[in-house]
């Protein structure tokens, strides 16, 4: 059973956020950018449950 | 018999030839990043884990039956398949939820970090949660280019056929999403070092 909300509330959004153009911003500016979060991007790397692989492998199995 | 050379369409024909080796080789190498983008886009671990699961069912049947023809690209099928379960699951609830575990626990936050102060692991969980946070309120379009090329590496040519859109799109959908974090991260001030 899961629960659901739409709350944003934790996080301050500046006007026009999500606004199609990135004004001042330049290639290079973002490519840096990327390259320092992509080892936070990284951290939330997960893996699926041994278990769940298991049963994929059983369900194969069975096949 | 040493599968880790072996690419992806090599694999198939050996799990198609009956040696079940092959899709295990297939789902270590390819779980965590298939899982990960699951796994930010349904936000729950449950519905992340069954997604998993249902979309290489739908990849045994497939191969099994003999109708796979991806040619070498294994991987964008897969994520093909799961990115077509993940629209299916909020197609037919009729929301776009932000989901939590009927625990309220962030499985995530619960690994455990030896090697790390207190402080240092606070730091770390403060950050990856504004992170996951701020990944979760870019719109969706861009949300699914930066989990797809970031998390399943997938090239934009890949994401572009995935999605429907032209390469274009596909790396301004990108460049979009990284300036968008970008700005939010400015606005919550999270100091984030190398």
């Amino acid at each position: 059973m899961t629960k659901t909300s739409t709350s944003k509330q934790n996080v301050n959004l500046p006007q026009n956020m999500f606004q199609l153009t990135t004004d001042n911003e330049s290639d290079a500016e973002i490519d840096l950018f990327y390259d320092q979060i992509k080892n936070k991007l990284d951290g939330l790397v997960k893996n699926p449950q041994d278990e769940t692989i298991n049963r994929i492998l059983t369900y194969s199995r069975n096949k | 018999m040493n599968l880790q050379s072996y690419n992806d369409q090599d694999l198939v024909k050996v799990y198609i030839a009956g040696n079940e080796l092959g899709l295990q080789e297939l789902l270590k190498r390819h779980k965590s990043k298939i899982y990960t983008s699951i796994y930010l886009l349904v936000k729950d671990q449950y519905l992340a884990e069954d997604i998993f699961q249902d979309a290489f069912i739908k990849v045994i049947n497939t191969l099994r039956s003999g109708r796979y023809n991806e040619e070498g690209k294994f991987l964008p099928w897969v994520m093909r398949i799961a990115h077509n379960l993940v629209i299916d699951y909020f197609r037919k609830e009729k929301r776009t939820p932000i989901i939590t575990s009927s625990d309220g626990m962030d499985v995530f936050n619960m690994l455990q970090f030896y090697d790390e102060s207190a402080e240092d692991r606070m730091l770390r969980d403060q950050t990856h949660k504004d992170l996951k946070a701020m990944i979760h309120l870019l719109p969706d379009e861009q949300k699914e280019v930066l989990l797809m090329r970031h998390y399943a590496d997938l090239s934009f040519k890949e994401i572009a056929d995935l999605t429907d859109v032209s390469i274009n799109t596909a790396l301004g959908r990108m460049r979009y999403a990284l300036s968008n974090l970008r700005k939010m991260l400015k606005t919550k001030e999270v100091t984030y070092k190398g």
